[in-house]
């Protein structure tokens, strides 16, 4: 069998590590049109559902007796199901129509048509529907923290940065269950401490989720899950009358909630029924919608890999998100869970969100090494922070986050750090001590936090869960021993809950603790002009990554290597044997080093070397007309007594030129000047001595490298600019002679 | 979005009493933090006045349970889980809620899961033979 070493070469590629399947709709891997999911119906009596999707009433399972009786608007149902599905995907990208309109009609439809909906959109048309569609305005994003050893002081410090980057929402959760209560108290010390106004979670089993919320130590739950089958619910143990309860039991202590569903869940339980991920998603949306939730996170989260080993699955999730936007609710749009081996296919994905904004384009940004995410991996870490600061930057996209310098970074972290261990000492937790708070400012991960006596740390946060103390006394300590901001922003969190405007679809909070949300910052997109727009401070931020320098600003010589030249009036015709060197305008004045970083006075020491080591002399002159290489060396060449020039820009690119040849003609030229090392340029030197001297000369080869444009054309560009801006027309070109302060 | 209102606490503490310096010196405690019937029937009107009825009607069930005790919150959702109670023990649960608490929605919502459940076989054991 022939065996191709291309096919090998690709099949050890990170791509071939994701698994890819065939549909098998019985068993509910396929994303829409499986053959038992029904065809939209919906018939109406005395305001009551008689029959949806083609199911009569008396057969409603659990599920379809909620949605019939809690999820669909009657009102405008009759209308809604009689208009074209056609028509109605046309409204979600057609910019002369009003969201509002469009959320009208899409409240009164059944699952099968919303579907039969999102079937007519094209990825890309699902963009821009979600951009029309999703409830707020301002994108965000939301972070996970979490670690493996549930250290505390690595738990604040991560939360601080996480809100100190920008994230709006923090989730964490537990390695092991008992530790809940800290770890809860850790992110709200942390993220208050990074910004003030984060919302954050803890996501553990639902009744515990709820304790901690009234014990006023998160802010908003979101792991409230439902399903597409009454089969799957019930193994989740729960129905949607128990999670629409719990709906309104968060509501009455003040805290924001968000539904949780997913395509790919039913199938995974082996309870989908030959349905389509679609279908059994759009279910759930209106079970989340019925329930009162203001929102939902979706997009499969943890399932990502099951939709995504389908023909059409990343489209599907897009789809997935656009459904729950088109019911009004809130879309936390997924990428939380590892999408793929492949960062191409990652990144693609992403994009589906991303470019259009969502509610939070992540729920849950892993926003520490994806080692430490107990949450199964995140799409993106910490060590992609970067990438995504310039994604944002390129495409002019507001991504939810900033960038940030190291050492503010740094302080911000040890901070919430020794704000917990101020916390912890008040409330008579086992201390953290100095060396954890070293760790966790400066460490990569959990495995270089020190070790904490566990059992000891798991009687202590059971006892604070039981007992009488509250954030209130964390309030308090801090607000007495040195971190009154903190103390005031967490004490501020607390006193929105008494307000409850976060309640309100998709609320987040500014560092002032303005709520934007569905009501004071609706979704007005409507076409170009309309809607979120990156520009002003918020795009100056975007842009200012610290990897980004000033082009005006050309590097200085490095010590000892300047080089003074003395100019010496204008240079005459050569006669005799020698090889003219001429140099640019800026050379060895303004700037200082080639785009490789060699040291000007250096590499003309190399030329010099290379053509006197050869027993002829070199001439130095300055061209000041032009900053063009040929015309340089052209220059050069009609001065040199042996006809023969080296002309060099002051960013290093090179040429041997013999008079008589056409400007832009050569004997060799090294064009990629990133390649040079100052070897090549003495073996320059030695070759033009060598045409002087009329010898047989060997080209000099130097190695082509692909990457070279990519990584040195910005540099070649700005340093061609600073050398054409020290062109003096019409001046004549200048002897110079060498003051060298330093050899090399 | 607060605008001018009224906003008290469920202590009937006014929001703007709620101060650091307060709990800073020993005062307050999570009740006084907490949301008011009041305030979750305002956020109601807010979400209905949006479109939102659902989110209405959520808002409107979870100011009956403000005044009801995190024990018996935690109580009722683990009855409405899945096989965990007899349509007799969600009837009781809905009077308590409609009789004690006058969560007259909240009593209607646990009573129409208690229909349900007998005519899908959610209930505990016992009852789920005879629906």
């Amino acid at each position: 069998m022939a065996q191709s070493r291309r096919f090998a070469a690709r099949a050890a590629r990170e791509i071939n590590k994701d698994t890819f399947i065939h549909e098998w709709p019985e068993a509910g891997l396929i994303l829409m049109g499986a053959p038992a999911d029904p065809l939209p119906s919906l018939r109406i009596e005395d305001g009551e559902i008689v029959e949806m999707d083609g199911k009569p009433r008396e057969q409603f399972d659990m599920i379809d007796t909620f949605v019939a009786r809690h999820s669909i608007a009657l009102d405008v149902a009759e209308e809604a199901m009689a208009t074209d599905s056609l028509q109605l995907a046309r409204m979600l990208v057609d910019i002369h129509v009003p969201r509002a309109d469009v959320i009208r009609l899409m409240n009164g439809l059944t699952a099968a048509k919303l579907v039969d909906v999102v079937s007519h959109l094209n990825v890309v048309e699902m963009m821009m529907a979600l951009q029309k569609m999703r409830v707020r305005r301002t994108p965000a994003n939301q972070a996970h923290v979490t670690n493996r050893k549930d250290s505390p002081a690595l738990l604040a410090a991560d939360a601080a940065e996480a809100a100190f980057r920008g994230f709006a929402e923090i989730e964490t959760t537990v390695g092991v269950a008992r530790y809940a209560p800290w770890n809860a108290l850790a992110v709200l010390v942390g993220a208050q401490t990074g910004r003030g106004g984060v919302l954050t979670q803890c996501a553990v089993e639902e009744a515990m989720s709820l304790t901690l919320a009234m014990k006023g130590l998160t802010t908003y739950a979101e792991t409230l899950s439902v399903y597409g089958t009454d089969a799957a619910f019930t193994d989740g143990d729960d129905t949607p009358w128990s999670k629409g309860f719990l709906a309104s039991a968060y509501a009455s202590r003040g805290v924001k909630i968000r539904f949780t569903s997913g395509t790919g869940s039913e199938a995974l339980m082996a309870h989908a029924h030959g349905h389509s991920m679609l279908y059994l998603e759009a279910l759930c949306l209106l079970i989340t919608k019925g329930a009162g939730s203001q929102g939902v996170q979706n997009g499969s989260i943890s399932c990502i890999a099951l939709p995504e080993s389908l023909p059409g699955g990343v489209a599907g999730v897009a789809a997935e998100n656009l459904l729950a936007a088109m019911l009004d609710l809130e879309v936390a749009t997924g990428n939380d869970a590892m999408a793929s081996h492949s960062d191409i296919r990652k990144s693609a994905k992403l994009m589906l969100q991303f470019l259009p904004g969502s509610d939070f384009i992540f729920s849950g940004y892993s926003s520490m090494p994806k080692q430490d995410n107990m949450f199964g991996g995140g799409n993106l870490d910490a060590d992609d922070l970067d990438d995504y600061l310039v994604l944002q930057r390129d495409m002019k996209v507001d991504g939810g986050l900033r960038p940030v310098r190291e050492q503010e970074t740094l302080a911000v972290r040890e901070r919430a750090a020794k704000a917990l261990a101020m916390v912890f000492a008040a409330f008579g937790f086992p201390p953290i001590t100095q060396a954890e708070i070293d760790a966790a400012v400066a460490g990569y991960a959990s495995p270089e936090m020190p070790d904490r006596d566990m059992a000891a740390d798991l009687a202590s946060a059971e006892r604070f869960l039981a007992g009488p103390d509250t954030v209130l006394g964390a309030v308090r300590a801090l607000a007495k021993n040195g971190f009154p901001d903190v103390a005031r922003n967490i004490f501020e969190i607390e006193r929105q809950r008494v307000i409850g405007d976060y309640l309100q679809p998709a609320a987040i909070f500014t560092s002032d603790f303005d709520v934007l949300s569905g009501v004071n910052d609706a979704n007005d997109y409507q076409g170009p002009g309309t809607g979120y727009r990156l520009s002003g401070p918020r795009w100056g931020e975007i842009c200012d990554i610290p990897q980004a320098y000033d082009p005006r600003q050309p590097r200085q010589a490095a010590p000892g290597a300047t080089l003074e030249l003395v100019e010496n009036g204008d240079a005459q015709p050569g006669s005799g044997l020698e090889v003219v060197i001429a140099v640019g305008p800026a050379f060895a004045t303004r700037l200082h080093q080639t785009v490789n970083d060699l040291p000007l006075s250096s590499v003309l020491a190399q030329l010099l070397a290379g053509i006197t080591e050869q027993g002829i002399a070199a001439r130095l002159i300055k061209i000041y007309r032009t900053s063009d290489l040929g015309q340089m060396s052209f220059e050069g060449s009609r001065l040199s007594g042996s006809g023969i020039a080296i002309g060099i820009q002051s960013k290093g690119t090179t040429v041997i030129h013999r008079r008589g040849l056409l400007p832009l003609n050569n004997l060799e030229l090294f064009s990629q000047a990133s390649q040079l090392s100052l070897e090549h340029y003495r073996r320059i030197g030695q070759n033009a001595a060598g045409y002087a001297l009329g010898r047989p000369v060997e080209p000099l080869l130097v190695p082509v490298d692909n990457m070279a444009r990519l990584k040195f054309i910005v540099k070649t560009t700005i340093l061609h600019r600073h050398e054409t801006e020290c062109v003096q027309a019409g001046r004549a070109p200048v002897l110079l002679t060498i003051q060298q302060r330093s050899r090399v | 979005m607060t605008g001018d209102r009224h906003i008290l606490s469920k202590t009937g503490v006014p929001v703007d009493d709620l101060r650091l310096e307060r709990v800073d010196g020993g005062w307050g405690e999570m009740a006084d933090f907490s949301i008011a019937r009041e305030t979750l029937l305002h956020q109601a009107e807010v979400a209905a006045s949006g479109g939102h009825r659902q989110l209405a009607e959520n808002f409107r069930r979870a100011a009956e349970l403000v005044d009801v005790p995190d024990s018996i919150i935690l109580q009722i959702y683990d009855a409405l889980r899945p096989f965990r109670a007899t349509q007799p023990e969600l009837a009781a649960l809905a009077d308590r809620l409609r009789t004690q608490f006058q969560a007259h929605e909240c009593a209607r919502w646990v009573e129409q899961a208690g229909e349900v459940y007998a005519r899908r076989g959610l209930l505990k054991a016992a009852d789920a033979a005879k629906p």
